[in-house]
């Protein structure tokens, strides 16, 4: 049977009608709601939109996630805002189920914010939404966090004098071989959800309201694995990672650019970011004996507890391993964090993924670490922390090729608020 | 770009000699415990002696780790168990006595047998928890010095222990590589003197010829991760680590010469490149006893010459203009063979399969980069069909799983 295009959109549309009149029947007209409730929705699934501070940072870090870098296509500072407004737009709609919905055009630009109606096309339109979700689009905890790199602050948008004055260009360091088509970009979207369609439908929507205006760079695609058997999730090496890691309480200190630290005023409220894409050499470490891999990292494979525990929770003494005659001097954790007070400030807060790609020019595996991490200052605290695994017996079995220095905006405090609004007005 | 040294394997290579004769001093006497633990694996029974060292270190204040060794001891008239034999060395970090009465008190409060209380200058306080097995005694010698020793009792190790190679066997071999290595380095010395006089003669091929000439032997040194320190990244280092990459005054040595001679670098820029090169050559000769990595490093390079090969080479990391990624993997076999001849006593001692299958995994390595050979030369590796790619990508995995069984073959002093 064939059934024309239209015809089928004529059948589509009758059944809707035909389902609001039978949701009428018996009981009061009521209003549909802005999204239907969806297996494993919860009132945990939404990580709260507006706020001082994005989402995405301190939210417990979803299982699922993109790292997407874009270059500013637009030119001119009016279209740049148009850019801010419709992420914000996207976003507060995305993470929040509808609630919002896509929001008045305040950008005036059509292709930006195509839809006036939230709750109807133009005519002749193709659909809003590409359908990965279905129809009722969960939030899944999604959370979509902007951050902007050093080359938005050239000269096309006379950005130079409000740039965050610890923002540069990520530096190559001595064991990085950096591609530069996954180096740095204007802006980065850590997008995570704790489902992977979820990750992969916001992206592509965010990427078609801001097509011709912003173009991707790179994107990688990353996980976090289920705990093994418990405990904190293990990385690609079969090692637990992020066992130590700041918690919210350490944020004013480590994490949030509050006022007063010399950043200019609209930049209060943001952190910095740090994205490194690490390649592991998972061949080269499969083929290392165990009390090897374990001397590298300074724990135990199994346990994820420090060579001088029993536990991945304990604390390494190394007061009282001064020789490191249990965990050595050079392994990993001890080199990454000393633990003394001189290197408490140096602190990071990680928020990494693992990734699992195709294969390298030599046939081996392409996986490894989206290492993410925020921090106050990345001299203090990144740079610090890179310098004393300069000599890291790990070096050999990574081989960090991409990444950026960027700053995470301030959150969006209120619905007629949006990122970047600060900045550029 | 740096490239950092792999973790010295065992970094308590000390006393390897005394481990031998140690392993009588700490081991302790076992008897078959009346409840033996139905499960106890090799990482359970690490796990509970990491508690037990933990839980007795915590009793006794003030003490500080200098040294700890572990091992599987076989159990006599069990074929195949062994008990994991762990031994901490303690010193106190003040001058006070140290004071063990708390874990006599805490062990008898456990319900541990005691098994030997011997007091006084040799003190010995051994005991037995009749619940798994473990035993543990706390020794003191002087009064700056305790020992700690855990024992498990019989298990089925993850794999049988091999015997523990002699520092002097490792020594000897570390001196036999390094005349090959000397020998190579002469070679090379000739070999970077022709190449300066074919870059001042102006003669461009022949100039390419010499530098190749000249990086295949630099890898038949095997100078993979990290040999040789400084003098490795002056003479074969890499641009990527470096913040002005290609451009960068640290990029220096024979790369940056191929670099200059497939990019149309004319010889009064180059001449002072190769000069540099001659005598960072000649600086690493002059100090090669010192330079040549430590007998413990020299097994881990059984296999590193070809990971390097593997990761660089034919991922065109090292390629520069030359294209000599498969020639430079072809040296790199060489290299790898001439490493395996120096430790074939030690490993057909040890695993007498292991060699023949390594070869036989070098040679079809080999012949899959022979078939690649065109008539002048190699092919880059960029430019190979996919089907004699990928079976020299396969030979070279194939070696390299074998070749990875060397180093935990050689093993000096578990940590």
């Amino acid at each position: 049977m064939s059934v024309s295009r239209r015809d089928a959109i004529k059948r589509l549309t009758a059944g809707a009608v035909g389902a609001a009149a039978v949701a009428g029947i018996g009981g009061e007209p009521r209003h549909l709601a802005p999204r239907a409730a969806v297996a494993g929705d919860a009132a945990g699934d939404v990580a709260p939109f507006h706020g001082p501070h994005q989402a995405g940072v301190l939210t417990p870090a979803q299982r699922n996630a993109a790292f997407a870098a874009f270059d500013v296509a637009a030119t001119s500072p009016g279209a740049l805002r148009d850019v801010f407004r419709a992420l914000t737009a996207r976003t507060r709609e995305l993470a929040s189920g509808g609630q919002y919905g896509a929001g008045p055009d305040q950008s005036g630009s059509a292709r930006l914010a195509p839809r006036d109606d939230p709750d109807q096309s133009p005519a002749g339109s193709p659909p809003p939404d590409s359908g990965v979700l279905g129809p009722d689009v969960p939030t899944d905890r999604l959370t979509v966090t902007v951050s902007v790199g050093a080359s938005l602050f050239d000269e096309r948008f006379g950005l130079a004098a409000r740039k965050p004055v610890r923002l540069a260009t990520m530096p190559t360091f001595a064991n990085d071989a950096l591609e530069p088509d996954w180096c740095h970009g204007d802006l980065m979207l850590q997008l995570c959800a704790d489902n992977a369609d979820t990750v992969h439908h916001a992206l592509r929507d965010i990427t078609r309201h801001t097509r011709g205006a912003l173009q991707p760079r790179y994107r990688l695609a990353g996980f976090i694995s289920p705990p093994r058997p418990s405990g904190a999730a293990r990385n690609l090496m079969g090692f637990k990672d992020g066992i130590a890691n700041p918690t919210a309480a350490d944020a004013t200190d480590l994490v949030w650019v509050g006022a007063g630290r010399g950043e200019p005023d609209w930049a209060t409220g943001g952190t910095y970011q740090v994205v490194r894409l690490i390649r592991m050499l998972t061949e080269f470490w499969d083929r290392i004996t165990l009390s090897e891999q374990e001397a590298i990292i300074g724990r135990r494979r199994d346990s994820g507890a420090p060579l001088d525990g029993t536990a991945e929770t304990d604390v390494p003494d190394y007061e009282r391993d001064p020789a490191g005659a249990l965990i050595p001097l050079d392994a990993h954790i001890r080199l990454a964090n000393p633990r003394t007070t001189a290197s408490a400030p140096n602190r990071i807060l990680r928020r990494g993924y693992n990734y699992d790609g195709g294969l390298l020019a030599n046939g081996n595996l392409d996986a490894g670490l989206i290492f993410c991490c925020y921090q106050q200052d990345i001299r203090r605290q990144f740079e610090t922390v890179q310098n004393r695994l300069a000599d890291d017996p790990l070096n050999d079995y990574i081989r960090p090729f991409g990444g950026g220095y960027f700053y995470a905006l301030p959150g969006v405090v209120s619905p007629q608020d949006w990122y970047a609004r600060a900045l550029l007005s | 770009m740096s490239v950092p040294t792999r973790r010295t394997m065992f970094a308590a290579a000390t006393a390897v000699l005394a481990v031998a004769a140690a392993l009588g001093a700490f081991l302790l006497p076992h008897h078959a415990p009346r409840h033996p633990h139905p499960m106890l694996n090799e990482s359970r029974a690490q796990e509970l002696t990491d508690g037990y060292r933990r839980d007795t270190v915590a009793r006794i204040p003030g003490l500080r780790y200098t040294d700890s060794f572990r091992s599987l001891v076989a159990c006599p008239a069990e074929p195949g168990r062994y008990t994991l034999s762990s031994r901490y060395d303690l010193s106190p970090d003040s001058a006070a006595p140290i004071a063990l009465a708390a874990v006599r008190g805490y062990w008898r409060h456990l319900g541990y047998r005691i098994v030997n209380d011997t007091p006084g200058q040799n003190s010995q306080l051994l005991v037995e928890n009749p619940g798994d097995g473990f035993r543990i005694s706390v020794s003191q010698r002087t009064a700056r010095y305790v020992r700690l020793a855990i024992t498990s009792p019989c298990l089925v190790p993850a794999a049988p222990p091999v015997a523990l190679v002699l520092s002097q066997d490792l020594a000897t071999a570390r001196e036999a590589y390094q005349r090959y290595v000397a020998g190579q380095l002469t070679q090379l010395a000739r070999e970077v003197a022709a190449l300066r006089t074919a870059v001042g003669g102006g003669a461009l091929a022949r100039a390419r010829a010499a530098w190749l000439t000249a990086q295949l032997t630099w890898e038949h040194v095997g100078a993979a991760y990290g040999s040789f320190g400084e003098f490795a990244d002056a003479i074969d280092g890499l641009p990527q680590g470096l913040p002005r990459g290609t451009a960068d005054a640290r990029f220096t040595g024979l790369h940056r010469v191929e670099y200059g001679l497939w990019h149309g670098e004319p010889a009064a820029r180059l001449l002072p490149i190769v000069d540099a090169l001659a005598a960072d050559l000649a600086r690493l000769r002059g100090t090669l006893p010192q330079e040549t990595p430590p007998p413990t490093d020299l097994p881990l390079r059984a296999h590193e010459i070809l990971e390097d090969a593997q990761r660089d080479h034919l991922t065109g990391l090292t390629d520069f203009g030359g294209g000599a990624g498969l020639a430079e993997t072809s040296a790199d076999v060489d290299a790898t063979e001439a490493l395996l001849d120096v430790l074939a006593p030690l490993v057909d001692a040890r695993r007498p399969d292991l060699l023949p299958a390594a070869h036989a995994g070098l040679d079809a390595l080999r012949q899959a980069l022979s078939a690649a050979r065109t008539g002048g030369g190699w092919s880059a590796p960029v430019a190979l069909s996919p089907a004699r790619r990928l079976r020299i990508d396969a030979a070279l995995g194939g070696a390299l799983e074998t070749l990875a069984g060397v180093p935990g073959l050689l093993e000096v002093a578990g940590s």
